[in-house]
């Protein structure tokens, strides 16, 4: 009888230990234009700890510490390649918008990395976001544009790769 | 003016009241005004000038979550990126660091900033 007890209470731990750990793994990232008018920014929040365990495994690196300008700036790298804007028409994926990568910085438990696109987003546009996503299949990320009236919104995971959005 | 309460705690309302030759006055709306309906209130303001615009809880003093919606008339406020690119030595410090980063990767894209490779004071 005290064994069953004693299992029966580890194995709640067990439970409760798994659902503290599992946060969803996903990034949010936000398309919008500045106050000024003149840029759009594009604003990616992601976990500090996700990221610091992606950045270590997509670098081979045993650890990092975004702590680190070294490190956040391997980050604004990492996440320059895997998000693009392309120009959408007629079915095609056109030209890669060239965002311009300003920084990365720490807000709390996230991390911030921003870039910045100087002009307007094309009326039809396609999104492709591939961050973490080569470490984390589970990864889920979503983009918000905010650039008109109305917010649209992508969201890649599993095999998704470039998503299209018609901008009022 | 309309106010509306959205979060649902009842706070006084602090208005910066900005006249159109420039003047400010700051007034403290005490927390009574919500003793009759605590979701929107409506108060009256008669002033001799003009007013250009009203903002509620300019120093921060609530518990508001929200300052988006507390200007009339409306204004888009500054984002974390704005205030990121305002701090030049927070901003240079990153970007030498991606142009150093990107360099060592074979130096396909050397777009972070152009360095100087002459050295100072030689003409």
């Amino acid at each position: 009888m005290r064994t069953h007890v004693v299992m029966v209470a580890t194995a709640t731990f067990c439970i409760g230990a798994l659902s503290l750990a599992h946060h969803m793994p996903g990034s949010i990232s936000t398309v919008k234009r500045s106050a000024s008018g003149e840029t759009i920014e594009i604003i990616h929040r992601l976990h500090t700890h996700d990221a610091e365990l992606g950045i270590a495994a997509s670098l081979g690196k045993r650890s990092t510490s975004l702590e680190t300008l070294v490190d956040r700036a391997q980050l604004a790298l990492y996440v320059e390649k895997r998000f693009h804007i392309a120009e959408y028409s007629d079915g095609k994926i056109g030209k890669k918008l060239a965002l311009e990568l300003i920084g990365a910085e720490m807000d709390g438990e996230f991390v911030l990395v921003y870039q910045e696109f100087t002009g307007d987003l094309p009326a039809e546009l396609a999104i492709r976001d591939d961050i973490l996503r080569d470490v984390f299949p589970g990864q889920v990320n979503h983009v918000n544009v905010a650039t008109g009236g109305e917010v649209r919104s992508v969201t890649f995971s599993g095999d998704d790769e470039w998503q299209t959005l018609t901008l009022d | 003016m309309d106010f509306e309460n959205i979060g649902g705690l009842v706070t006084p309302l602090p208005l910066l009241i900005t006249y159109t030759d420039g003047n400010e006055e700051f007034m403290m709306i005490p927390a009574e005004i919500w003793r009759r309906n605590h979701l929107a209130v409506t108060k009256m303001l008669i002033r001799d000038q003009r007013i250009a615009s009203i903002e509620v809880d300019p120093r921060r003093e609530t518990a508001d979550a929200d300052f988006s919606n507390n200007r009339y008339p409306g204004r888009i406020d500054r984002s974390r990126l704005e205030l990121y690119k305002q701090d030049d030595e927070t901003r240079d410090m990153m970007a030498d660091m991606l142009a150093t980063l990107r360099e060592a990767k074979g130096g396909e894209d050397k777009s972070a900033r152009a360095v100087p490779l002459e050295p100072a004071g030689k003409e």
